[in-house]
């Protein structure tokens, strides 16, 4: 029964990594592309994780497993939100304008 | 003052890490534990968060815990949302950039409600100050969506309005 579940969880997880690929490769420019990546991303480590803390019951591996979906939770939204700001003071986007004077700032 | 408030807590806080990291009571970890917390707690005095930045958070853990409850609903919901936006044969996306105005208080509240934007469905933070976030919204019908948002109204009641 707990295998049945660890399935679940872990397959949920390949399956947003998956869509999160795919959105990568396929939406136009970084801030879309930064939308699958940040979202699925931080559900599939979760998901991922969470099957692992299932299989392993609440032991020294399952404790440090809960700590780092805590962590990842927290960094990778930050992580996200450094890649979308450089990239709004720097990068033309797949309109040919910079974002920022899209944006109608400067 | 060495031995502050914010510096003992900071101490247990890192000493109970420390506890459920190394998994063990032996009492050399025991000591060799307390001993390191609180000398990293007494040299990262500075940088911790004040009393005066943060919403009481043992006061309102309740408001916490729903905060954190609901943001998990929220990035399921994003999640979906998603997979259906990536997987369906034409892209049905108008991004946009927009200026949203700022409702958090305290500089925790602010960091947690731009990562939470980042999560919630169909937006993204550019940009956080005090006064206003720059969010990248995916399609039309989010902007309008934007300001019912259940994390940010968590999020007020968790500042204790």
């Amino acid at each position: 029964m707990r295998e049945i579940i660890v399935m679940i969880f872990l397959f949920g997880g390949v399956f947003f990594f998956t869509v999160g690929t795919i959105g990568v490769l396929r939406l136009p420019d970084v801030f879309c592309r930064l939308h699958a990546n940040t979202k699925s991303d931080t559900l599939g480590v979760g998901l991922v994780l969470a099957s692992l803390v299932i299989y392993e019951g609440l032991s020294s591996a399952g404790v440090k497993l809960i700590f780092m979906i805590i962590f990842i939770w927290i960094t990778n939204p930050t992580a996200g939100h450094i890649i979308a700001r450089a990239s709004y003071d720097t990068i033309v986007d797949w309109t040919g304008q910079l974002a920022r004077q899209k944006a109608g700032e400067d | 003052m060495v031995f502050s408030k914010d510096v003992l807590g900071m101490t247990l806080i890192l000493y109970i890490f420390w506890l459920l990291i190394s998994w063990s009571l032996n009492w050399v970890n025991l000591i060799l534990g307390f001993t390191f917390a609180l000398f990293v707690a007494i040299f990262m005095a500075p940088e911790i968060i004040k009393k005066e930045e943060r919403p009481p958070f043992f006061a309102r853990g309740f408001f916490f815990l729903r905060f954190v409850l609901i943001l998990i609903r929220e990035i399921f919901k994003a999640n979906i949302q998603v997979v259906q936006i990536v997987l369906s044969p034409r892209l049905m996306i108008t991004p946009q950039f927009v200026e949203v105005k700022q409702v958090m208080r305290y500089p925790v509240t602010q960091v947690l409600w731009g990562n939470s934007i980042t999560l919630t469905p169909g937006t993204l933070t550019l940009d956080v100050d005090d006064e206003k976030i720059l969010v990248h919204f995916l399609t039309e019908d989010m902007v309008a969506h934007f300001p019912e948002n259940p994390v940010g109204k968590a999020l007020v009641e968790f500042e204790g309005r």
